[in-house]
Parts: structure tokens; C-alpha cells; sequence
């Protein structure tokens, strides 16, 4: 970005403003006389709260940023995988698993044709049981 | 400068708290920022005699208000903070009273080539006019680092405004003093 443009370099910082002479010594001469009196506080002592409130300050954020880490770190470790062992023995055990999971090669026309057949039967059976 | 006393501010801080020196302790503090402050103020004003009066006004201020300054910010930010406010609300009555509108601020420089305590030749009186037209934030930010040359950092403190803020507004100054300039030659 640029500071200054051509024609301010060509100006130059005096803006033509003027003041009396000795005016700035004057001003704080007469300024400092015309000051009205008044009462000046002096700053209360720092209390014991004021002085240790910097390190408990600190010692709370501190005390964050190690619950933080307890936290995360807690979350990590579930991730990595301690599993219950309960779970893990149900799943080992095959008589748990379904029996779509074991043959899951098993097509639609599969299913298909062996609703069919299990349809035939059925009807055979039925004609049998009128026949009788 | 004209403090005789080497001005340590931190020391000066201390003694305006402290009922027996607070006195003395302004009286140096008056000594070494009468002249910024008077300049910063001028610069918004541009009438010498108007300045005068809102520097005291700046002082009286700051010294009935001693007590609530307890020195979390620099002396030199809240002496600021408290002559740009005299300044501006000195020139929002001025409005009032000439009638004019709010954005309207020529009437400051109408009188300058008359006045006594201006000499500068017609550049420069343009320039002051080319200044006048800028927005009045605009204004005192381009005042502000051209003139006393503050850093943005302390402008910010001031101001209140982020430092990239007021670069951006330094620069849409500059280009609009370098467009009144190209517009009127």
C-alpha cells in the first residue's frame, strides 16, 4: 500500500498552521496554575484476592487443559479397540451368527426357486388332504 | 518539550495517585503532551482560539477525572481519547449552530487565508480543503499518521478501530486527497 502520494511528498508535513510564540511553555504554565483543587483518591491496596488471582487464574487453565487431554485421551483409546469380552465370545461362536451371514452366496434366484418348490409342496399336500 | 524534569511515565502514574505529588505530576504531564495533543486538536478544529479552549477543556477533564484513570492504558491513549471527544463534540455543536448538515464541515476552513495564525500558501490551503472533504474518521486517521506519524497500533487504541481497519481508511484518504487534487488543477 502505498505511505504517500506524489503531491503529499511534494507538501511535506508542515500543514501552515502557526502558533504564538512561547505559546506551548505559557499553556502549561498557566494551565498547571488554573488547575481547581480537589481531592485525589490514593489507590487502595491491592487485596489478597488482587495478588494470587493471576496464579489461580493460570492454575484453572491449567487445570482445562488437563481435562481436556484426560478427555481426548479417553476417546483415543476406545478407537485403538478395548472390546468387551463378553461380546467378542458371542461373536466368536458360531451358533450366534445368523444363517444368512454364513451363506451369504446365496442368490435371489436361489431364494426364488426355493419358495417355489416349498409353494409345490404345499399344494401337493393340500391336494392330498382333499383327496382323502 | 518543555518539561525541565526528565518525564518518566510510569513514575508520573504512580505520583497522580499519590495525594501529596498528583499535582506536580500533572503539571508534568501538561508539560509534555500540551503540544501533540494541541496539534491533534488544531488539526480538527483548524481555529488556533477554538484549540486553545479545547485543550484546557482536554486537561480539565482529565484532571477532575484522575481517580477513574488507574493506569491499565497509556496516559498518552486516554489524553487522546478525551481531546478527539472534546474536538468532535466542539464541532458537532458548531454544525448545530451554523445550521449545516451533518457530513458538511467546510465552514472550519472558511476563514482560513484570513486567519492570523495560517501561513500557508495555496497548496497548502488546499490540501486543508481537500482534508476537510474527507469523512471525519477518515479525517483523524489521515491526520493521525501523516502528520504525527503514530503508529497504527497506538491509533487503534485510540480509536477503537482494528488496525487494518485504519490502513484501509488511510488509503481511501489518500486516494480521495489525490483525486481533489487531480480534479481541481
Amino acid at each position: 500500500m502505498k505511505e504517500k502520494s506524489d503531491i503529499l511528498l511534494k507538501i511535506g508535513k508542515d500543514a501552515g498552521f502557526k502558533v504564538p510564540e512561547n505559546y506551548f511553555s505559557d499553556f502549561a504554565e498557566k494551565m498547571a496554575s488554573s488547575l481547581p483543587e480537589q481531592e485525589i483518591k490514593p489507590l487502595p491496596e491491592p487485596t489478597l484476592w488482587h495478588k494470587v488471582r493471576p496464579f489461580v487464574y493460570m492454575a484453572a487453565m491449567f487445570a482445562g487443559v488437563w481435562c481436556m487431554m484426560q478427555m481426548f485421551n479417553g476417546i483415543g483409546t476406545k478407537e485403538k479397540g478395548i472390546y468387551n469380552p463378553d461380546i467378542v465370545a458371542g461373536f466368536q461362536n458360531e451358533a450366534n451368527v445368523d444363517d444368512f451371514m454364513l451363506h451369504g452366496d446365496v442368490s435371489e434366484y436361489d431364494i426364488l426357486t426355493y419358495e417355489d418348490s416349498v409353494a409345490a409342496d404345499d399344494l401337493g399336500s393340500i391336494a392330498d388332504t382333499s383327496a382323502h | 518539550m518543555a518539561s525541565q524534569k526528565q518525564y518518566n511515565e510510569d513514575e508520573i502514574i504512580e505520583q497522580l495517585h499519590n495525594p501529596s505529588k498528583c499535582r506536580d505530576a500533572f503539571t508534568q504531564v501538561i508539560a509534555h503532551y500540551s503540544e501533540p495533543l494541541y496539534w491533534q486538536i488544531r488539526r480538527m478544529v483548524i481555529d488556533h482560539d477554538d484549540t486553545n479552549d479545547l485543550l484546557q477543556n482536554t486537561f480539565l477533564k482529565a484532571w477532575t477525572n484522575i481517580d477513574n484513570f488507574r493506569g491499565d492504558a497509556k496516559l498518552s491513549t486516554w489524553l487522546y481519547k478525551i481531546a478527539i471527544n472534546e474536538s468532535i463534540t466542539f464541532i458537532n455543536k458548531e454544525k448545530a449552530k451554523n445550521n449545516v448538515s451533518l457530513n458538511d464541515e467546510s465552514f472550519l476552513i472558511d476563514n482560513l487565508q484570513a486567519d492570523d495564525w495560517f501561513d500557508g500558501d495555496d497548496i497548502k490551503l488546499r490540501l486543508q480543503k481537500a482534508i476537510n472533504q474527507l469523512p471525519e474518521k477518515q479525517r483523524l486517521v489521515f491526520n493521525m499518521r501523516y502528520f504525527d506519524e503514530m503508529k497504527y497500533e497506538e491509533m487503534s487504541d485510540i480509536l477503537g478501530t482494528s488496525v487494518g481497519a485504519l490502513k484501509a481508511s488511510y488509503h481511501h484518504a489518500l486516494k480521495k486527497i489525490e483525486q481533489f487534487f487531480s480534479s481541481n488543477d
